[in-house]
């Protein structure tokens, strides 16, 4: 059938996946030539992004130190800010903010990238070198935001929780040893697995999403942009929806 | 090589039949470029055809493909030069060569490179990425990536398109050294642009569905 002048339809997305799905399974047969773009992705997405994550990350995590202790201590619940910490640091925001960024930098950039590949014919070029254009570039994509979500999440959590200490000792005299240990006392083996597959499955949305967008760009410059809007609108709405289903079969079943 | 199209369908092609014998060139002119550029890309994407069946050697297009890479068998120039705007032109360069002779190491790809880039005439900074690269010498830059990959059969789409008068000459030149032992497919509607070269000529005429075959000679 061609494929360029087929019609869109809600299947497409689902033959997308599929043939997602089957490019994985043989991800050895080109990893000599994709491993590149695995490595670029992981750069951009993951080693570029570490500024604005430790600067959110600090914020984030210090603000509800500094609201949680002004708010328990008067009531002498102080050990509660580090229930607050983990409950909203590490199991939520940690993931969504993380997968925020990615969007917005990675996302956005991701589906833009694909879409002028296609406008310009580069995904044509490719299938001329007998290259699969979803194993080389959205397989690839995959791999490298997705790696790069989990590292970020986890040094948002570091970052989160450090800055937390770091802003709670500037109004009150607490101990970096002693934060930590009633931190870990609250910190759950649950916890720290939900911290590290969410950002994996938000990893595969956000490149799986903004690929598809990107390739769902049919011959016009001027659809890049409508994509890109749609790449972040529905990877936002799916994220949101996917952290409500983990969060709510961690606490079903964990 | 025979290729065979049978009740063809693309977006510019209604069922075609045609049977092409690419043991020596063929330039295949087309007063609408589209048809000609339709037919070649049948070839490399068998999947662009809506309908129909292609044959090389009487084998199946699709089953012959997978039998044999594509670069080996097919080596496709775009009329534009097209390149991966996000590699250098080394490493577009290199792409499809790495794919081709996996076995084969660096040093001698450079010395391949180089030797291309004299006979193309051609002095620039491989590093550079391809929006910084003037679109004519992009499309020098296609051929050579091409030629490079040492196809069986040579599939161009609007040689001189994008070229001047010299560039074209020097193309030319090349083209008819290689035709000696690659046969070409050409889809071009510049005919008084091949003089030098002997090659066998479908005419597309579009007021009747079919094809005249002449023999362009100097």
């Amino acid at each position: 059938m061609n494929q360029s002048i087929r019609k869109k339809s809600f299947t497409d997305f689902f033959l997308f996946l599929e043939e997602v799905f089957s490019s994985l399974r043989h991800l050895r047969k080109n990893s000599h030539i994709s491993s590149l773009v695995i490595l670029r992705q992981i750069l951009f997405t993951g080693y570029e992004a570490l500024l604005l994550m430790s600067f959110i990350a600090m914020g984030i995590g210090g603000l509800i130190i500094l609201q949680g202790n002004k708010l328990l201590t008067n009531f002498g619940q102080g050990i509660w800010v580090h229930v607050i910490l983990v409950t909203v640091v590490v199991n939520e925001l940690s993931s969504i903010l993380t997968a925020l960024v990615v969007i917005a930098r990675s996302g956005t950039a991701i589906s833009t990238e694909l879409g002028n590949m296609v406008v310009n014919r580069e995904i044509d070029l490719l299938k001329s070198f007998g290259v699969s254009p979803i194993s080389y570039l959205v397989v690839s994509r995959l791999i490298g935001v997705m790696t790069a979500m989990l590292v970020l999440s986890i040094y948002f959590n570091i970052v989160a929780v450090v800055g937390g200490w770091f802003f709670s000792s500037l109004f009150s005299q607490l101990e970096f040893r002693a934060f930590m240990k009633d931190f870990l006392s609250v910190l759950k083996l649950s916890d720290v697995f939900m911290s590290l597959i969410k950002p994996l499955i938000f990893g595969f949305i956000i490149a799986l999403v903004s690929s598809f967008q990107g390739m769902q760009v049919y011959k016009a410059s001027t659809e890049v942009p409508q994509r890109t809007i749609k790449a972040v609108v529905n990877s936002i709405f799916y994220i949101v929806v996917v952290d409500i289903l983990i969060t709510w079969l961690f606490r079903f079943f964990g | 090589m025979i290729i065979e199209y049978q009740g063809v369908c693309t977006e510019q092609l209604r069922d075609l039949n045609l049977k092409l014998d690419l043991s020596s060139s063929v330039l295949i002119s087309d007063e609408h470029e589209e048809r000609a550029t339709d037919l070649l890309k049948c070839l490399i994407y068998p999947e662009y055809a809506i309908s129909g069946d292609i044959f090389i050697d009487g084998v199946l297009c699709r089953d012959f493909l997978k039998k044999h890479t594509i670069t080996e068998i097919f080596g496709y120039v775009f009329d534009t030069g097209i390149m991966l705007s996000n590699l250098s032109i080394r490493e577009n360069l290199a792409l499809p060569y790495r794919l081709r002779f996996p076995q084969r190491v660096g040093d001698e790809f450079s010395s391949e490179i180089r030797e291309w880039l004299c006979l193309f005439d051609l002095e620039l900074d491989l590093e550079l990425r391809p929006a910084f690269v003037k679109a004519s010498i992009l499309k020098e830059l296609c051929f050579i990536r091409t030629l490079m990959l040492k196809p069986r059969v040579l599939i161009i789409d609007n040689p001189l398109y994008l070229l001047n008068r010299f560039e074209r000459e020097n193309l030319m030149r090349i083209l008819i050294a290689i035709k000696e032992n690659t046969p070409i497919l050409i889809a071009s509607t510049d005919l008084e642009a091949y003089p030098q070269m002997t090659i066998k000529t479908l005419y597309w005429n579009s007021k009747q569905h079919g094809y005249t075959e002449k023999q362009a000679k100097a």
